[in-house]
């Protein structure tokens, strides 16, 4: 997989340069603006990241969750008030997805006991051209990280959603954390190891992986 | 696995994958949920609603607050505002222990005898073991000892004699500030006079040890890079993990560039390098990577 990984920067692709995470940042004009105090700089460059962080956010907590735009506000602002200090070392819509990522992560922790009795209910997500056992798997899956994110350590559970839930490279996320590879790599390594270990002490789970190869 | 899902894979790479799947359960699992999670979340009916009601309670959130550049202001007000009393409170910690308990406890730690108030008379105890010899009249004065300092003289680095005269009842944090804002002011010799007079008044309290750093950069300003790179040395032997470490070791290789030997320097920081990867002189490459140069 490693050299899969380093492959990668040979490979010349249409949206390579947004893959690197370190490509032209279409936003950066914006970002310059709103660090200006332009409002509407500052509106607009919402509504371009909105989409992206509501979805990341959706995505950690649960589609259906109550606490959803609560929790993309706060995201937002949090993003507002780092924006400052942000070197545009990773695109402006990497560094949107891991504030938002954190602002999910820290929610589900806040209200952890509430989140596992309504498990079941939040992620009610069904397209119309996917069989109801496809996506009863699909759903147990999602729980399973889900309930893992919160049991990991911060570093670790922010790692395992950019990787596994944003599709974000590992030299993106390390760009994006500002972290060396080996590190985000190592976390992910430990964060698997403990997803693998839930799934073989689950038998449900470990069916479903075992159904899903 | 992220660049597959993108589809910006090479066939080889992409059966080379398929291949590594096969045998890594934990990349399965890794690969199976990235397709999970790929469509999930997406873009609903109603969700511009959201945007608009949140990005209005983000603006409208951030509009009752003051400019950054006023937030920072304050703080630097603060914080000066804080420095300020604390010196004061340095400067007079001298005149305040004015109480014949509070002198006794400090020579009690410092390990003197408490003088005996004006006309008491000095009790005499006999003891079993043999009296210690008598301390020599012009012994240096005990480390961290307070009280009336002597004057002491120095000589700067142009062989002029400069006289520290420390102020009554003035101990080492005192003396320090006192050399401290003679640097401030641009008093370069007084303050190289009052360093050198605090490291032997009070040699083994902290305030001579981190004057010795201070010191060194003086010099090493100077023109004395050997007196400088005696200065760093001996801050560097007593604490070679100190506060001021980094600063130590950055001012031993500027020395020692001075003096020619850009080995030395070199080596030193890669050392500093290598022990120190968080310092802000290490990330911004001040006097890191500049080779035989002052930082």
């Amino acid at each position: 997989m490693l050299q899969l990984i380093f492959k990668r920067e040979q490979v010349v692709v249409p949206g390579a340069a947004e893959a690197q995470g370190r490509g032209a940042d279409d936003l950066a004009p914006l970002v310059a603006r709103c660090r200006r105090g332009e409002k509407a700089a500052t509106r607009t460059l919402l509504c371009a990241l909105g989409p992206p962080m509501l979805q990341m956010v959706r995505r950690v907590m649960g589609a259906n969750h109550a606490d959803v735009e609560d929790v993309l506000q706060e995201a937002l602002v949090g993003f507002l008030d780092a924006l400052p200090g942000f070197r545009s070392e990773c695109t402006t819509r990497h560094f949107a997805r891991r504030v938002a990522t954190l602002s999910a992560l820290n929610a589900r922790r806040r209200g952890s006991s509430a989140l596992a009795k309504a498990a079941v209910q939040l992620d009610e997500e069904c397209w119309a051209e996917m069989d109801p056992h496809d996506w009863a798997l699909v759903s147990c899956r999602r729980q399973t990280l889900r309930r893992l994110l919160d049991d990991l350590p911060v570093p670790q559970a922010e790692a395992m959603v950019l990787h596994c839930v944003a599709g974000m490279t590992v030299e993106e996320i390390a760009v994006a954390t500002e972290c060396p590879p080996e590190t985000v790599r190592s976390r992910l390594r430990l964060a698997k190891a403990v997803l693998r270990e839930r799934a073989a002490a689950d038998p449900a789970m470990g069916e479903l992986l075992e159904d899903s190869l | 696995m992220a660049l597959d899902r993108r589809g910006a894979l090479a066939a080889s790479d992409r059966e080379a994958l398929a291949t590594h799947l096969e045998r890594c359960a934990e990349c399965r699992i890794t690969w199976q949920l990235m397709a999970d999670f790929e469509h999930s979340g997406a873009p609903a009916p109603g969700d511009e609603l959201v945007f608009g009601r949140a990005a209005k309670a983000v603006l409208a959130k951030r509009r009752g607050r003051r400019p950054r550049a006023f937030r920072l202001a304050l703080a630097a007000a603060v914080v000066l505002l804080m420095a300020g009393a604390a010196s004061g409170a340095v400067l007079l910690r001298g005149r305040l222990l004015t109480t014949s308990g509070e002198r006794d406890e400090l020579r009690r730690r410092s390990g003197s005898k408490p003088r005996p108030a004006p006309g008491q008379a000095v009790p005499r105890v006999p003891s079993a073991a043999p009296e210690a010899p008598a301390a020599p009249l012009h012994a240096p004065p005990h480390p961290g000892a307070l009280g009336r300092a002597k004057s002491v003289a120095s000589r700067d680095e142009s062989g002029v004699e400069s006289r520290v005269e420390p102020g009554p009842l003035e101990d080492a944090a005192a003396v320090f500030v006192r050399a401290v804002k003679e640097r401030a002011q641009g008093r370069t010799r007084a303050a190289i006079a009052t360093f050198r007079g605090l490291q032997q008044q009070f040699p083994q309290t902290p305030e001579a040890l981190v004057s010795q750093v201070s010191l060194g950069d003086l010099l090493l300003d100077g023109g004395d890079a050997a007196a400088a790179l005696v200065a760093f040395d001996a801050y560097l032997g007593v604490l070679p993990s100190g506060p001021l470490a980094t600063e130590a070791l950055l001012g031993k290789a500027r020395a020692l560039s001075a003096l020619g030997r850009g080995t030395e320097a070199d080596t030193i920081r890669r050392e500093i390098a290598r022990r120190f990867p968080d310092s802000p002189y290490v990330r911004q490459g001040v006097g890191i990577q500049q080779k035989g140069g002052a930082p």
